[in-house]
């Protein structure tokens, strides 16, 4: 996998990328800042100093000390002792702590800084520990002796003698961690060759005092352990004494575990000292990544994670490939200082699908804060892979929430997350929730919101099983048993009992699909209107197994169905009172005009008339006619319409047609009749109009007068000839307050017939009312054996289309 | 006729603060001649008195449609103004003829004659 994308090296090593100048196996020579050719040589030396196996660990240091002389003054190491003598005794130090000084001020390490502080402390605090100017040497010479040191053991038992014991500490123990977050000791003293034996290994899980460490990847200090109820190495023999334990790591991974004891409880410790422990535990790392992973005498790791290429990310990428999820290989990205910064993305695999969208190309090789930097926020996914990467210790996590930046959008999915440490490698493995899972869930919420709750009943079994949102419809608790379709009527209305047990007969015996309403009457009081459906289930042997269904709340559709079921019933009561007003109006209508004949004795004529109302009801409209026999003899023949339809018109009909027989009887012609009503018209009945044809025949001189308001002039049929008489002067009436009407007078003839008749017979939309005249003379031409055929063929051929009441009034003269 | 949908398109046009054309396109009828009533009523209510009906493009017009042509030249004669049709079909004109209605407003040719009589009136 490393391709041109890692100009720096192999970052899986856990080496500082390029630019870094310190060698892997010292890290705690960070470069002099004024002479980096100095420090190397320095570096140098120790390398010679490791490499002879200094029998002394002061030897050795003066060794390193007089190398640094060398250097400094150009001089041969003979010189160069001479000179560390003459300064030792110029300064009144030994020369072990002149040499100390001489490597601390070349190396300006943490080590040096541990030493500095305790001599500060000692000198602006006199009453804490007693001032011991050999600190430096003390921790020189453990450095020394770890660095020399050929196995973690010894380094242990430098550690203790040099620079523990000094402490009061009277045991250590060095742990290394395993992959698999176990703890091997890996190196001890003081504990005794036993205890070590019964502690060399604590798997994983196992809750020690250096697991404490581990895990919360801080120092921890237990005042006393057995106080503390932790246990560890050696707490049999010290059961109150006092523990420190430091994480040691570089490069943000913890290597393993310091562990210091003490025999007595611990008070807390100056800050001083806790510097110079952590220091030590800085060397403890540096040792630990440089030693062999199978130490020589010690146990073998249980549970080695065997990665060819040491470090795993190769053999990673192609586990990574098999699996089904989206992975990726992270391998950690190290700051000069040797620090953890961040992680390169090695490998994505096959599955991998970018949150974003973005091609896997373009993910793979990245940095992981570069490409995703939503990780280090809210998600703490960033802060999980460092504390796996630091202890071993997998992490699992269901539902997690990712948020990944999609053009600076944060977009949230949830996801299983799952990081563990292989070698120096982190497998990152993610699985987005499933669409199952978020059917699953979504169906949860969904029954919540429309208030359904579901159950499943094994009829033989007896097993009910009640989903939670249906123990809060019965409102019960879960701890109460679930209640059985046999039993659901005891917790309905009464009145509902019959529904229920038809219910029941359907699913249970019929094996129907049965469902119903009714209303649950809770223990606490509140009544539900609830639905439930059921279907049954049959078993392997074709008999009822279960019953499974739902329940639901419907009591807010159940108001609303009571509130519409209100307003239908007003609705229904709006349109029986419409068709009860249509019917009166007919009645009325009738009752005015009756369809059949009306009683007419007049001599030498012959009256037929016919009254057809609108089809639609609501339309009865205003049509009248009136055939009636004045005192005087004479015959007031009208056919009048009112303009609307409905009560107002029928209304207005009635109040013309009566007001026009009061005016006849005055004997006033036809135009002085029309007028008359035209102020009734006006005045009487607001915003009415009506037209209508007012004649006047006079038996004895068989002559017609007759004038017109607004309507169609009468038609006269003369043998096989039929016209519509002229278009009189005359206004419709109500129209204006006042109006006069031209009045003609027609001589009629014996086998004449006069027809007058309302718009009903002749208006049509889709023709002028002038052709629809001319069709009903056609008509009116036809030869008829009686007038009262004439007017059946006229009804019969109107082609009227207009849905208009229609009358029509024929006279005959025999 | 309860079948038919309403058919009665009318065009408001406002020629100055006392005049407006309205041009009625369709049928004038039951169903129709209350939104004619209605815009109308709206020209009468933004004080305008002198109004032309162009009825070149109606149909057919009914009794109904007739009174709201009666009513409104009685409104606008109350308040001083008129109420002017002009260019009606022959179909129209001829129930315009019958009803009398010629006689109480004599129909113009055009909008323009129709126009010019508002104009005289003024």
């Amino acid at each position: 996998m490393s391709g041109p994308r890692f100009p720096g090296g192999d970052p899986s090593a856990g080496l500082p990328e390029a630019g870094a100048a310190a060698p892997p196996t010292s890290g705690t020579a960070v470069p002099y800042p004024a002479d980096g050719r100095l420090a190397a040589t320095v570096e140098r030396l120790r390398g010679e100093v490791r490499a002879a196996h200094a029998a002394a660990e002061g030897r050795a240091l003066i060794e390193l000390a007089k190398g640094v002389i060398v250097e400094r003054l150009g001089c041969g190491p003979a010189q160069a002792a001479r000179q560390l003598a003459e300064l030792a005794d110029r300064a009144g130090l030994s020369r072990l702590e002149l040499a100390a000084d001489i490597i601390n001020q070349a190396a300006r390490d943490r080590m040096a800084e541990a030493a500095d502080e305790f001599v500060r402390t000692a000198v602006d605090e006199p009453a804490a520990t007693a001032p011991d100017a050999s600190v430096a040497v003390r921790l020189r010479t453990a450095e020394s002796a770890a660095l020399s040191a050929g196995d973690t053991q010894a380094v242990a038992e430098s550690l203790l003698r040099h620079a523990l014991e000094p402490l009061g500490a009277v045991a250590v123990a060095i742990w290394t961690t395993g992959p698999d977050t176990s703890l091997s000791l890996r190196g001890h003293a003081g504990f005794g060759l036993d205890e070590a034996a019964r502690w060399h290994y604590v798997p994983p899980g196992v809750t020690t005092a250096a697991r404490q460490a581990l895990i919360g990847r801080r120092t921890v200090r237990y005042a006393s352990l057995a106080a503390a109820g932790i246990p560890s190495i050696g707490r049999a023999r010290h059961p109150d004494g006092g523990r420190v334990v430091v994480p040691a790591g570089t490069g943000g991974r913890i290597h393993g575990v310091l562990e210091i004891c003490w025999a007595r409880p611990l008070d807390p410790l100056p800050q001083a000292v806790e510097r110079q422990i952590e220091a030590l535990a800085e060397l403890c790392a540096h040792t630990l990544e440089a030693l062999p992973e199978a130490s020589p005498g010690g146990s073998s790791v249980p549970g080695g994670f065997p990665v060819p290429g040491g470090h795993g990310a190769p053999a990673l990428a192609e586990l990574s490939d098999g699996l089904y999820d989206p992975a990726l290989v992270l391998t950690p990205h190290l700051d000069e200082a040797g620090k953890l910064v961040d992680f390169r993305i090695r490998h994505a695999n096959a599955h991998f699908r970018d949150p974003a969208g973005r091609p896997r190309g373009s993910v793979d090789g990245a940095l992981l804060l570069e490409a995703y930097p939503a990780t280090a926020g809210g998600s703490e996914l960033f802060e999980r892979i460092e504390r796996v990467y630091a202890t071993g210790e997998p992490f699992r996590a269901r539902r997690t929430r990712l948020t990944a930046l999609v053009d600076q959008v944060p977009l949230a999915s949830l996801a299983d997350i799952s990081i563990s440490r292989y070698g120096a490698s982190v497998l990152l493995i993610w699985r987005v929730e499933d669409e199952s899972a978020r059917l699953a869930s979504l169906l949860q919420h969904a029954q919540r919101l429309g208030r359904v709750g579901a159950f499943e009943e094994d009829v033989v079994a007896g097993d009910i099983t009640w989903n939670g949102q249906l123990y809060e419809l019965f409102g019960r608790m879960p701890t109460e048993p679930p209640v059985a379709l046999r039993d659901l009527a005891a917790h309905a209305h009464p009145d509902d009992a019959g529904t229920i047990r038809r219910f029941l007969q359907k699913v249970l015996h019929q094996r129907r699909v049965g469902s119903t309403a009714f209303r649950m009457l809770r223990h606490d009081g509140v009544t539900r209107h609830i639905r439930v459906t059921a279907e049954p289930a049959p078993g392997t042997d074709g008999g009822l197994q279960a019953v499974r269904g739902a329940y639901q709340d419907i009591s807010a559709q159940h108001w609303t169905e009571v509130a519409l079921t209100a307003t239908r019933d007003r609705l229904a009561a709006t349109e029986e009172a419409a068709e009860e007003r249509n019917r009166l109006t007919l009645q009325l209508q009738h009752a005015i005009m009756p369809p059949a004949k009306p009683p007419l004795d007049a001599p030498g004529l012959d009256v037929a008339v016919r009254y057809r109302p609108a089809e639609s009801d609501s339309l009865v409209g205003g049509d009248w006619y009136d055939a009636v026999v004045l005192p005087s003899g004479k015959v007031l023949l009208c056919v009048g319409d009112v303009a609307g339809h409905g009560v107002e018109a029928a209304t207005g009909m009635v109040v013309l047609r009566n007001a026009l027989r009061g005016l006849a009887v005055t004997g006033a012609g036809p135009g002085q009749l029309l007028s008359w009503l035209n102020s009734v018209a006006h005045h009487l009945t607001a915003h009415l109009t009506a037209t209508a044809v007012c004649g006047i025949y006079d038996p004895g001189s068989r002559t017609l007068r007759w004038a017109r308001a607004g309507h169609l002039p009468p038609v006269l049929v003369r043998g096989d000839e039929a016209l519509d008489l002229p278009l009189l002067h005359g206004l419709l009436l109500g129209a204006l307050a006042e109006a006069e009407y031209e009045e003609a007078e027609l001589r009629l003839e014996p086998g004449d017939t006069l027809l007058m008749y309302t718009d009903g017979l002749v208006e049509r939309r889709d023709t002028a009312v002038h052709d629809s005249v001319a069709q009903l003379l056609t008509v009116a031409r036809q030869p008829s054996d009686s007038l009262e055929r004439r007017l059946d063929q006229l009804l019969a051929r109107s082609k009227s289309d207009t849905d208009d009441d229609t009358c029509v009034v024929g006279v005959q003269v025999s | 006729m309860s079948e038919r949908e309403p058919n009665l398109d009318v065009d408001v046009e406002i020629r100055d603060d006392r005049t407006a054309v309205l041009t009625v396109e369709g049928e004038l009828d039951m169903e129709t001649a209350g939104r004619l009533e209605d815009l109308l009523a709206e020209q009468f209510g933004q004080g305008r008195r002198r109004l032309v009906l162009d009825l070149s493009a109606l149909g057919f017009m009914d009794s109904s449609g007739l009174n709201v042509l009666i009513r409104a030249v009685n409104r606008a004669r109350e308040t001083g103004g008129d109420l002017y049709l002009a260019a009606p079909t022959p179909a129209v004109r001829r129930i315009l003829e019958i009803t009398g209605v010629t006689t109480m407003t004599p129909p113009h040719d055009g909008v323009a004659d129709a126009l010019a009589a508002a104009g005289g009136a003024r």
